[in-house]
This record gives C-alpha cells, sequence and structure tokens, in this order.
C-alpha cells in the first residue's frame, strides 16, 4: 500500500513537472547538421468569395403571385378629373409656339445626338486640320451692325519646324471690309519671355465713317454746301479708304503682370468717295471740304514706333467666379509714339495715351464696379496729323451710345463706370456710363460740353474666357445702338494693329 | 330645359360633393409587384447622349413642358397606402424595417473586397470620359470599375461615392456594390491584351508607358498607396440608361411611364438631402438579368450609380458654387439677376466650404430642401416630383438614426477625422431640414393601424421632434359616398403615437369607412383613412388618401 501510494505520488510529481517546465526543455535537441531547403508549402486555393446576403433575393417564383405594377393602386374608383377639359384652352393657344419650337428644335437635338455618337465635330476638324494640328485651312465669318456680313478663310501653320514659331493668313470679304487680306507671324513661346511678332495686312474699307473734327452736335441734314471738317457741327459721311500696313512688335514680359512692348510700324493709306449703298450726299467730299480734311486727297504714309507698357494685375479673387469677369485690381497701360511721314507725307508728331482701369468688388457672385479712364492725344498740329489718326471717340469700346469714331480730334477724354453683376455661371449683366468729349489741345480740357453715353448689356463668358456681349447704348443724342461686340470692352491689343 | 353637357355636369356635381372620390378594393394593401415576368429578348441598349440631353433639358424641354399644360398628376405605382411596393426599382428597406449598422456598413456588397485577392489584372481602360479608371480583375476573378479622386482632391469622390452608395442602398434603392480600395503600384498589372477603349475611334494596347502616364494624374500618397474606388460589376447584361419619361418600350414589365413613378419622383428628397446634384439619366442603368433561382428566366433591374458628385463633391471639384441651389443655366434666376440688377440674393451666396480634406462644399444653413435643384434639369421625373412624392421619400430619410448615418460616413475612410463628425452632423441637420419641409406640406400621418375599436397613427414631425408647436387632432367618420357619420374621439399619445376611439364599420359595403384625420397645426390639409372589413369582419386599413 505504501509503495502504491509512492508510485502514484511519483507520477503525479513527474505530471506536474511536465506540465510546468517550458516544452523547448524536452524538445531542444543537440545541434546537427543544417536541414536541406525544401519547397515552400503549397497554399490552398483561395475560396471563391460568398456572396453576403443580408436579405432574401426577391425571384420570378417569389412574386409570381403578387399583382402587376399598374394593379398596385387597387383603386376602384379613380380620382374626379372632370375639371381637365379646360386646360384644352391655354393648349390650343399654345399649341403654334409648341410646333414651331419642336420644328426647330428637335433637329437640332438629333444633329447634336449624331454630332456626339458619330464624333462628327473631330471628323469635320479633321477636314480642315492635320493630323498633327500643325496645319489648318478653315472659313470664317462675322457680322457687323451696320456694315454687314464678311466671310472668308484662315489659313493657319503652327510649331514651324517643331519650333514655336507660326503663320496665320487670313482673307476675307464683306461687311466693313470689301476685302482684308492679313498674315502673321509670331514666335509664340519659343523665347520664355518675349514673344515676337511680324504682322502684314491689306485691307479695303468702302464705308468708313467720317463726322467732322471736333466736339459738335450731330445735324442731321446734310449742308447745301460742304463745310470745314472743323466747324462747329458733324454730319455723318462715309469714305473709302486703302490701307497697307506691316508691323513688328516685341513684347516683353518679365513677370506676369507687366508687359513692355515696342512696335513699329509702315502704313499706307489712301483715301476716296465711299462705295456700296449710298447715296451722293453720304459721301464725304458732298458734306466737308476736304482740304480741310487733312491728307484725305493725298493718302498718307507713315512710319510708327512705340513704346507700351501695360500693368495688368486684374484679378478674379474666387475659383467660383469666371476668369472673363476680373471684380479685383488694376490695369494700367501708357504709351508713347513718333510718327514720320515719308513719301511726301509732312506728318510729324508725338502720339501719347494712358488707360487707366480699377474694378472694385463688391459682393461675391461677383458684383463689382469697373471704372476707367482713357485719354490720348498727338502733339501734332492739324497740318501734321492725318485726319485718319487723329485721337477718337464713339462706338461699342470708347464712348458707347455714341456713332462708331463719331468725335475726333487733337487729344481725347474718356472716364466710364460700369456696373457688372453676374446672374448665372454662364452669363452676367452690365449698366455702364461713359463720359467723355475731344479737344482740340489739352490745355483746352474741361468739364463743357461733355458728352454722356449710357446703357446696359448681357456679358457671355465661359469659365476662362470672354464670348461676347450684347449692349444697348444711348446718349443725349438720344440715338440708340445695339451691338454684339466679340471684342472684350478693354481692348488690349497693340496700338498698331487697330483699325 | 336644356341639358347640361356630361362634363359640366360632373364637373359641377364634382364640385357640389367637395369630397375625394377615390375608393379602394376591399383588400390588403399590396406590398410587391410582379415586374419580373420572363423577357425572352433582350432589350436594346440605350444611349446617354450628353450633348443632345443637355439641348433638349435647357432649351426644347422648358417650352415643350410649359406649352403642353399637362395637368399635375400623382404617381401612378403606389400601393392603396401611397407607399412603394417593392419591384425590380426598389425594396423597401429601412423605411418599413430597422436596419442594422452591419447592414447600413456593408450596403449592397456582393463578395470579398479586391483588398483580399491582389494582384489585380487590367483589362481595360474605362471606356472614354474624362477621369481615369480601369476595368480590373481581382485574383479570384471578380470584375470591377477601378476609378480615383480628382488630383488634388483625395478622399473626395472615393469618400461620397461609399457614403452615397449605401444610403441609396438603405431608402431601397438598388445600387452597386462600390469600395474603397488602397494598392500599390506593384499590385496592378496590365492583363495580356488589355486595350485603351476611347470614346471614339479604336482601341489599342495598353502599354507600361501609358498606364504610368494615366497614375502620374492621380494622387498618390508618401508611402506610395493609390486610393480608388472598386465598384464591383453588376450581374447581368448593361442596357444603358433607363429612358428619362415614358416607359422602355421592348421591356413588357416596364408599365408605369417613369415621369409618374413614386420611386424615382419621391428620389428628390434623397437627391436633395445628399446633394446629389449630378443626377442626370447616365447615373442609372438597366440591366437584362437571369433570375438568382432559375437562370433560363430573364428580366430587367434598374440600378442607381455614381454618387462620386454628391456630398457637395460636385462643387468642390468643379468649382461650381452653385450646385444644388441653380441649374447651370437657370433661366428663373437669370431673369431674376436681370430685372433686379443683380440685387437678387441667390441661394448659394455665402456658402462656406469646410475646408476638411476629403469633404466638399457640404452645409446646412444654406440647404432649402424645396428648392434644391441638380446641376440639369434634364432628369425628367424629378420635374415632376409632387409633395407627396417628396413626403414619401423624407417619411424615408428621416427613419436613418445619427448612429447609423455615422455608420455610412465611417466607410468613406477619411484621413481627417473631424470629416466624420462634420459630415454626420450636417447629414442630421439636412435630414430634418427635409423632413421638417414636407411634413408641413403633407400631413405627416403614418403606420396607420387599426388596433381593436381604434385608429392608430404616428404623427411623424412629433415623433422625431420636428416641430414643438401645440398641436391637435380632429377625426370625422364618412361612408363610402362621403356622406359624414359624426366626430370621433381623439386620444393624443406620447412620442406622436395618436389614435381615435369609437371607429366603427359604417352601413355601406362592406363596412367601407372613410376616417379624414386632420392635423391642426399649421395649415395641414387632411388625410383619409380607408376602412372596410376583412374576411373575417374585423375593421382594417384599406387606404390611405392624402390630399
Amino acid at each position: 500500500m505504501r509503495y502504491r501510494a509512492a508510485v502514484h505520488v511519483f507520477l503525479r510529481l513527474l505530471i506536474a513537472v511536465a506540465i510546468t517546465l517550458p516544452a523547448s526543455t524536452f524538445a531542444d535537441e543537440p545541434p546537427g547538421p543544417e536541414a536541406p531547403p525544401t519547397e515552400p508549402a503549397q497554399l490552398p486555393a483561395p475560396t471563391p468569395p460568398q456572396p453576403i446576403v443580408t436579405e432574401p433575393p426577391q425571384t420570378t417564383s417569389s412574386v409570381a403571385s403578387a399583382p402587376l405594377p399598374e394593379a398596385a393602386g387597387a383603386q376602384v374608383r379613380a380620382e374626379d378629373r372632370s375639371g381637365e377639359w379646360a386646360l384644352w384652352i391655354p393648349r390650343t393657344l399654345l399649341f403654334p409656339i409648341r410646333v414651331a419650337v419642336a420644328v426647330v428644335g428637335w433637329p437640332i437635338s438629333k444633329g447634336l445626338r449624331l454630332l456626339e455618337l458619330y464624333n462628327l465635330s473631330s471628323k469635320v476638324k479633321s477636314v480642315f486640320f492635320n493630323e498633327d494640328d500643325t496645319v489648318a485651312v478653315f472659313p470664317v465669318a462675322f457680322a457687323e451692325t451696320g456694315f454687314g456680313l464678311n466671310i472668308g478663310g484662315r489659313l493657319i501653320l503652327r510649331r514651324l519646324g517643331g519650333t514655336d514659331l507660326g503663320i496665320t493668313a487670313r482673307a476675307s470679304f464683306g461687311g466693313r471690309f470689301r476685302q482684308l487680306f492679313s498674315t502673321k507671324l509670331s514666335t509664340n513661346k519659343t523665347f520664355e519671355h518675349v514673344v515676337f511678332d511680324l504682322r502684314s495686312s491689306y485691307e479695303v474699307r468702302p464705308k468708313d465713317q467720317f463726322f467732322g473734327i471736333g466736339n459738335g452736335d450731330l445735324l442731321d441734314a446734310p449742308p447745301p454746301m460742304a463745310v470745314d471738317a472743323r466747324g462747329n457741327d458733324l454730319r455723318a459721311s462715309r469714305f473709302r479708304q486703302d490701307a497697307l500696313r506691316v508691323s513688328v512688335q516685341a513684347a516683353y514680359r518679365p513677370m506676369s503682370a507687366l508687359t513692355i512692348a515696342l512696335s513699329g510700324a509702315i502704313i499706307h493709306r489712301t483715301f476716296g468717295p465711299g462705295e456700296g449703298d449710298l447715296v451722293a450726299d453720304q459721301q464725304l467730299a458732298a458734306n466737308f471740304d476736304v482740304t480741310t480734311v487733312n491728307r484725305f486727297i493725298e493718302g498718307s504714309s507713315t512710319t510708327y514706333g512705340e513704346l507700351e507698357m501695360t500693368y495688368d494685375a486684374r484679378r478674379t479673387p474666387s475659383r467660383f467666379e469666371s476668369l472673363a469677369t476680373p471684380s479685383a485690381g488694376w490695369l494700367l497701360q501708357g504709351f508713347a509714339g513718333y510718327t514720320r511721314g515719308f513719301d511726301g507725307d509732312p506728318s510729324r508728331y508725338v502720339r501719347y495715351g494712358l488707360d487707366l482701369q480699377r474694378f472694385l468688388r463688391i459682393e461675391e457672385g461677383p458684383r463689382s464696379l469697373a471704372l476707367r479712364l482713357h485719354i490720348e492725344g498727338v502733339t501734332g498740329g492739324y497740318q501734321e496729323v492725318s485726319f485718319y489718326d487723329l485721337p477718337k471717340l464713339g462706338g461699342p469700346l470708347l464712348l458707347r451710345g455714341y456713332n462708331l469714331d463719331q468725335y475726333r480730334d487733337r487729344f481725347a477724354a474718356l472716364s466710364s463706370v460700369e456696373y457688372q453683376f453676374d446672374t448665372t455661371e454662364f452669363m452676367g449683366g452690365f449698366l455702364f456710363a461713359d463720359v467723355g468729349r475731344v479737344y482740340s489741345q489739352p490745355e483746352d480740357i474741361s468739364l463743357a460740353d461733355l458728352r454722356l453715353g449710357f446703357g446696359g448689356g448681357i456679358q457671355l463668358h465661359s469659365k476662362k474666357s470672354f464670348i461676347g456681349r450684347f449692349t444697348i447704348a444711348s446718349s443725349t443724342q438720344r440715338d440708340v445702338f445695339l451691338s454684339v461686340s466679340l471684342d472684350p470692352i478693354y481692348d488690349t491689343r497693340a496700338r498698331v494693329e487697330r483699325r | 330645359m336644356k341639358i347640361l353637357s356630361p362634363a359640366v355636369v360632373v364637373l359641377v356635381t364634382g364640385c357640389a360633393s367637395g369630397f375625394d372620390t377615390v375608393r379602394y378594393q376591399n383588400a390588403a394593401p399590396v406590398t410587391i409587384v410582379n415586374d419580373r415576368v420572363h423577357l425572352p429578348t433582350q432589350p436594346a441598349s440605350l444611349d446617354f447622349v450628353k450633348k443632345s440631353e443637355y439641348f433638349e433639358a435647357f432649351a426644347l424641354e422648358p417650352v415643350l413642358r410649359f406649352t403642353a399644360v399637362k395637368p399635375k398628376r400623382r404617381a401612378a405605382n403606389v400601393s392603396s397606402l401611397d407607399e412603394v411596393p417593392d419591384s425590380t426599382w426598389f425594396r423597401n428597406r429601412i423605411g418599413v424595417r430597422e436596419l442594422s449598422l452591419d447592414e447600413i456598413r456593408d450596403g449592397s456588397k456582393a463578395g470579398d473586397s479586391p483588398m483580399l485577392h491582389k494582384p489585380w489584372t487590367i483589362k481595360s481602360t474605362k471606356v472614354g470620359g474624362v477621369s481615369i479608371g480601369f476595368i480590373i480583375e481581382d485574383a479570384t476573378g471578380a470584375r470591377f470599375v477601378l476609378k480615383f479622386d480628382q488630383k488634388g482632391l483625395p478622399e473626395t469622390e472615393t469618400a461620397a461615392d461609399v457614403i452615397g452608395a449605401r444610403l441609396f442602398w438603405a431608402c431601397g434603392y438598388h445600387t452597386p456594390d462600390d469600395q474603397i480600395v488602397t494598392f500599390k503600384r506593384s499590385e496592378l498589372v496590365i492583363g495580356k491584351g488589355a486595350k485603351v477603349k476611347p470614346l471614339f475611334g479604336d482601341a489599342y494596347p495598353l502599354t507600361e508607358k501609358i498606364l504610368e502616364d494615366k497614375l502620374s494624374r492621380v494622387n498618390i500618397a508618401g508611402d506610395g498607396s493609390i486610393r480608388g474606388l472598386a465598384s464591383r460589376f453588376l450581374i447581368g447584361k448593361p442596357l444603358g440608361p433607363w429612358p428619362r419619361q415614358g416607359v422602355r418600350g421592348d421591356d413588357p414589365n416596364d408599365t408605369i411611364p417613369h415621369e409618374l413613378r413614386r420611386d424615382l419622383r419621391g428620389a428628390y428628397a434623397m437627391f436633395s438631402w445628399l446633394d446629389h446634384v449630378d443626377m442626370k439619366a447616365d447615373q442609372t442603368v438597366d440591366m437584362y438579368v437571369a433570375d438568382p433561382t432559375n437562370p433560363k428566366l430573364n428580366y430587367v433591374m434598374h440600378y442607381n450609380i455614381d454618387f462620386g458628385k454628391t456630398l457637395g463633391v460636385f462643387a468642390e471639384a468643379g468649382d461650381q458654387i452653385f450646385a444644388g441651389h441653380s441649374y447651370a443655366i437657370d433661366l428663373s434666376q437669370v431673369a431674376a439677376s436681370l430685372m433686379s440688377l443683380g440685387l437678387y440674393r441667390r441661394g448659394w451666396e455665402g456658402r462656406t466650404n469646410p475646408n476638411i480634406p476629403g469633404v466638399g462644399i457640404f452645409e446646412s444653413k444654406g440647404y432649402a430642401p424645396g428648392a434644391w435643384k441638380p446641376v440639369t434639369p434634364s432628369y425628367l421625373p424629378l420635374l415632376d416630383t409632387d409633395r407627396f412624392d417628396a413626403f414619401w421619400g423624407a417619411k424615408i430619410i428621416i427613419r436613418f438614426t445619427e448612429a447609423q448615418l455615422r455608420e455610412a460616413v465611417k466607410q468613406g475612410q477619411f484621413s481627417d477625422p473631424r470629416a466624420v463628425d462634420y459630415l454626420t452632423k450636417v447629414l442630421v441637420e439636412r435630414q430634418r431640414k427635409t423632413a421638417r419641409f414636407w411634413f408641413d406640406l403633407v400631413n405627416p400621418v403614418d403606420r396607420v393601424e387599426i388596433a381593436g375599436d381604434q385608429l392608430c397613427f404616428d404623427d411623424l414631425s412629433v415623433k422625431y421632434e420636428l416641430d414643438r408647436r401645440p398641436v391637435s387632432y380632429r377625426a370625422t367618420g364618412f361612408d363610402f359616398d362621403g356622406r359624414a357619420t359624426g366626430s370621433l374621439t381623439v386620444h393624443p399619445g406620447s412620442a406622436g403615437r395618436v389614435c381615435v376611439a369609437g371607429v366603427k364599420p359604417t352601413a355601406s359595403e362592406g363596412g367601407y369607412t372613410i376616417v379624414k384625420l386632420e392635423t391642426q397645426r399649421g395649415s395641414l390639409p387632411p388625410t383619409l383613412v380607408h376602412l372596410a372589413k376583412d374576411p373575417q369582419g374585423a375593421l382594417r386599413v384599406i387606404g390611405l388618401r392624402r390630399l
């Protein structure tokens, strides 16, 4: 008995020791040679994913005894619609509008559908552009109120010789230009901060307008005989102009807001009677003594050199607003240029000018005020400056509410205030007042007889760029002008390129 | 004596009686419909053509709709209780039962995340489109569309998509299984024969160079990981979007014109809540599917897809602050701005950006539930939404608890901890604003049922503490012909539960009884509850007519 008890105690002790000692104590084996490398164990193939079922599926058999959708309402008597017959009255009255809109609209909709489904715009583009997008020939057209339709073609050559050089050539006819030929060679982004442009153009403009020189009132009736162009009153007349122009410009942009441009041009103009559907008393010579319209008979041949500096810090403070509607910042542009005649042209004068714009943001939207001051002058006398080159006011860009180039003289000053507001992402509205006049010389500047133009309109733009403006403008003259402009109101093209 | 024309007679008598004319079958209300009748021939695929659709939406349809002078029609696919039965379009979930947090988290999950089965093999790029995407297969062969956030806006679209997909699924819509994934470049391999598929033109081989170029335009984290959205391929064959109006002509199961579908019109409340401003036809897809239990039977299922621009992401990513408040071209706002010379203050002015990484421009202060607009008016069912449709939608969304919303938002996997709190808070505020608005236009009675001889219902405005104004109720009985049988006693209970005592069947056939419930708070219109005796002789609710 004592022996069995001792064995039991010993076994219990042995078990206790076995449990408490770490397994490695028993597992340790004397180190031996390294085991040979084995193939990695083959992992079982991943279990195909099981669909996760959170609700039993609805199937054809589970819904077989359910009613059809149209029977869900279980109505034995429907709502009373007896009064709806009266709707036929407005329906009938509006039917012509409905038909007209449908007749016009559905073909456009189907056309757009085809355009997108079959990528027609790309196919059309491939007719006018080559594969590399470096050569393009396409038609252009635009219309101007008072001048009609201009149609032509444009040739574009890009990335010449693998560089950023580009050539644009254009020929068009009609509208303000009976003929318009132009070419442009540009270095574009070839050089980091400088762009060189070489341009040439030949324009035949059969119906340019001339109202006289000075700030006089515009009379309706032609005079009984031709009068001094620098008389008290203005009269509407037309003339023809042929202009040949070659210009070169170097624009240096040391930083994003600052541009310094040096330009030069040779310009040869000849003038004559207006052409087209004009009556005799609309001709310039019928209204004005042509000897008082400097260089009208002889034409003008001049060279022009100019230095222009532009500081453009206009900006769009909010990323939610279109870049075409700056609502803060400044634009300051000043220039000075010298004109010298050749080939018998006695022109010798300095042209100078300043354009100052300030955008004041009133509120997000944006709603803003655009303030502008524009002055332009020439130092030469009336015998030294061609009538055509006198500073001008009037038209959709300078002194709205008046005829294009209605006022011209040796000095012009204009101030403008425009209230701009956004109506939607693509459209904005504006109201403006333009005040200005021309003077014989800067010393004559006064607030007397200022010309006031006012109006408003709608501007269309994309998120990034200006598309166009529709303006209704009037003035103390009481004429009303409607204009559609594809140029932004504040023209920053080089002076040598403007008209 | 001159005999009046029938139309005039009906008009006159209709006016004289002054009582709604609708009556219901004496039958249990329908909770599910059969639109799964076998379709042996696959319907034709429809295209979404953006230019054409936008032109119609902005220029053509407004004039055609105005000149059509169509009467407003109530939704045509509702049950007698003014609810939407289950169908291939919609399945009642949170509207009729509690959803667990797990269900909210998983949504329409249909399988493992592809994160568990790498590497992924690219089969092709996404067809066309501006944004980058690929068709991938995970190691098990499951296919996904892999999409990415816009560069510079990490987490925004991917988060919005998974959150939106889960919430729409919980509301009852059919949505794809969208999941956020992260991967390293080495876990993405180009499959043999993988192609780049432009929108137009021929496909061409996808090379490593092209892949690297595409991936250089997505957000890549400092550790080289890339975040994306994996959207599992829907089962079946895609048929393109569903028609914006009318029916799919070659689908005999599609019998209710879409502009009369409650489930499509009522989604206005969900869309406005979640700011689903990019809603248009190509955010929908019909799939020709085989029945799960009998693959020889086929029908069309209808899905809502692409929620990446919800929760203010569209406004943020597209720099379009007006989104949700105005159409891209909104003539009414243009006119108001022009006539007021810019003084008219638009709904989005003053909108604030929370500036939290991953979160769009999403807030509740300027949110107007009844004035919300998608960016384009091209999704026509929304133009026909009436207050009953929006009320139905609001009734569904108010059932989400804050915990459920937070669980859904957490699936966005935001790196900034503020994002979950902010989005949850705004979702709750917009949810309550939405419900409060529509519950003020339609008598918010719900869960109407007979308990003994009492007719009981919930006043949702009280139940969800949306309106603390004093309220009383009035109930009046009518027979089948609209003759009053007398006032009934109302016992307001707690938590918005109200019971009407003494409801007895009338002498009309089948004991047809109508109880007019009036909630005297503001100027709420009444609700008519239609009752009749069941085969056992007990009164039951057979219809609910909201006025």
